[in-house]
């Protein structure tokens, strides 16, 4: 995606909900920085930025804020989807999670896969897996202030960590 | 690398087994859709995106040691007509003939394998082989998509598999399918019944040249509708049970209209082989039609079992791009109907010569 004041690859996207109304901008670092986003007030220069002299030759697109749930990496719409029954781009699929979810079951038998996963992928994927049920139970150890356990599963997750390190 | 008449001078190494286990499954497809995990997919993607994806993928494509000295062209070097070619030996999609800049089609010298570059993914692997050999040809696409997850990083969701420009091919990406010839279900009238038993079975039934087009020649294409929630190996399981289900019924429908209806049987090859052999002027509707019914004569024996290879050869070859290709120049309808009618007539000619020759010229 494309820096919305000039041609260099947007890295900083910026919401802004006003009157109602949705306000994107998509742009470069050295242009983000320019205009105030990416330093620690930048919130507080958000009218500043939305002020039409100071973004000129941005150009933001306006809409209805109920109407719009677009993909951040691709400027892909919910609408487009529901138009076209294709999506934009990979992320799309975590953008319109539920939209996605609601059609599968006419799609398709199940609603995971169950097949061949890339090699390297599959030892990610169960390492995140592990690492997100220790910190499930980490978390429910200091919820129930049960700091032996919770000490345990530290450990087990400084184990974990160091594998994946080896690897 | 090679070029497009260099790719055509040579039939697909799928398409000249003339043995009998290809007599109702005439070939297995397998296509895996796989996508980069940073890039939109080719119906969002601007055009320097596009070709951005293209690059990167040829590159890889052309270096994978079966693609040796094959054919990658982007579809923008190609005319209407090559691409219309391509699209008769399935080895690019109708939608991907609609392409041009930013989409390539890398195929290898035998036609087994052809990888689609931004078609409606980034990328579709298709590994092609004759008779009913699914799994085999999922082996020949699963041996190309592990080469490249080495090299480039796919679109992999740990819940959803695969992600897919359209949802319908989201998880295993893979779409199994095999071309069948069933004439003995069509002429005993039982082929409604079993066309929905598949539909039933969750597969889907389509005619020649995939979705939306009409059975003709009696041949259909059966694959799987669902993507998502079952492993390749149970999808090519269920589907290589099926499909040798209905070559049996196939089969044993034949040998009933044999016993039960040997004269209408015998009525229909007779007239088709009339046709083929003395028509001058044939659509080719009618030519896949009579083709059909010449293969059956070959496969109950009534006529020479070589006929099988041939007809198998024209029901591609008398296609409206393969005449045109074949003869060097575009042709109007009316025209191609005429070189129709002459190619089948020489092609015949070894294995059922007619009895006079019409056209009165060595009288």
């Amino acid at each position: 995606m494309k820096c919305d004041s000039c041609d260099e690859k947007a890295t900083v996207f910026y919401t802004q909900i006003a009157d109602g109304k949705l306000k994107k901008f998509v742009l470069c670092e050295s242009c983000a920085n320019e205009k105030g986003i990416t330093s620690p007030d930048g919130l507080l220069m958000a009218e500043e930025i939305l002020n039409p002299s100071v973004t000129a030759g941005v150009e933001a697109e306006i809409f209805p804020v109920d109407s719009a749930s677009e993909c951040a990496s691709c400027g892909f719409t919910l609408n487009d989807y529901q138009k076209v029954g294709r999506l934009g781009c990979p992320d799309c699929y975590s953008t319109f999670t539920r939209e996605i979810e609601q059609r599968l079951p006419s799609l398709h038998k199940g609603a995971e896969h169950t097949g061949y996963v890339p090699e390297g992928l599959a030892e990610r994927l169960a390492f995140s897996d592990e690492m997100s049920a220790l910190q499930e139970r980490l978390q429910a150890a200091v919820d129930e202030e049960n700091y032996e356990e919770a000490a345990k599963v530290r450990d087990e997750i400084d184990q974990l960590k160091s594998q994946e390190i080896e690897a | 690398m090679m070029r497009f008449t260099t790719l055509l001078k040579h039939p697909a190494d799928w398409m000249t087994g003339d043995d009998g286990g290809a007599s109702v499954v005439l070939t297995s497809r397998v296509r895996l859709a796989r996508n980069l995990a940073n890039a939109p997919f080719p119906g969002w993607a601007r055009k320097a995106q596009r070709r951005e994806v293209m690059q990167e993928l040829r590159d890889h494509l052309n270096e994978l040691p079966p693609m040796k000295d094959g054919f990658s062209h982007e579809l923008s070097d190609l005319t209407s007509l090559q691409k219309q070619v391509l699209v008769e030996r399935h080895l690019i999609s109708r939608e991907q003939a609609a392409r041009n800049e930013g989409s390539a089609s890398v195929v290898n010298r035998k036609q087994s394998l052809s990888l689609m570059v931004n078609e409606e993914d980034h990328l579709r692997i298709q590994a092609i082989r004759p008779s009913l050999q699914l799994k085999e040809a999922y082996e020949l696409a699963q041996k190309v998509d592990q080469t490249l997850e080495d090299k480039v990083t796919y679109a992999f969701h740990g819940k959803w598999g695969y992600l897919t420009a359209c949802p319908t091919n989201l998880g295993t990406g893979m779409r199994a399918s095999s071309m069948l010839h069933l004439p003995g279900l069509v002429l005993s009238d039982q082929i409604g019944q079993v066309l929905k038993g598949i539909g039933k079975m969750g597969l889907a039934v389509r005619g020649l040249y995939g979705e939306g087009t009409e059975s003709l020649g009696n041949l259909y294409q059966i694959s799987n509708q669902s993507t998502l929630g079952e492993s390749e190996e149970a999808i090519l399981e269920r589907l290589t049970k099926v499909i040798g289900d209905v070559a049996r019924y196939e089969t044993q429908a034949r040998a009933k209209l044999l016993k039960e209806d040997e004269v209408m049987v015998q009525d229909r090859i007779g007239r088709a082989a009339g046709t083929l052999t003395y028509a001058r002027i044939i659509s080719s509707k009618e030519a896949l039609n009579h083709l059909s019914m010449l293969r059956l004569g070959a496969d109950l024996g009534i006529m020479p079992g070589s006929l099988i290879g041939i007809c198998d050869r024209l029901f591609m070859e008398t296609q409206p791009a393969h005449l045109q290709w074949d003869a060097g120049k575009k042709l109007s309808p009316d025209t191609r109907d005429i070189m129709r009618a002459e190619m089948i007539r020489d092609q015949l000619h070894s294995a059922l010569p007619p009895a006079i020759d019409i056209s009165g010229k060595e009288n």
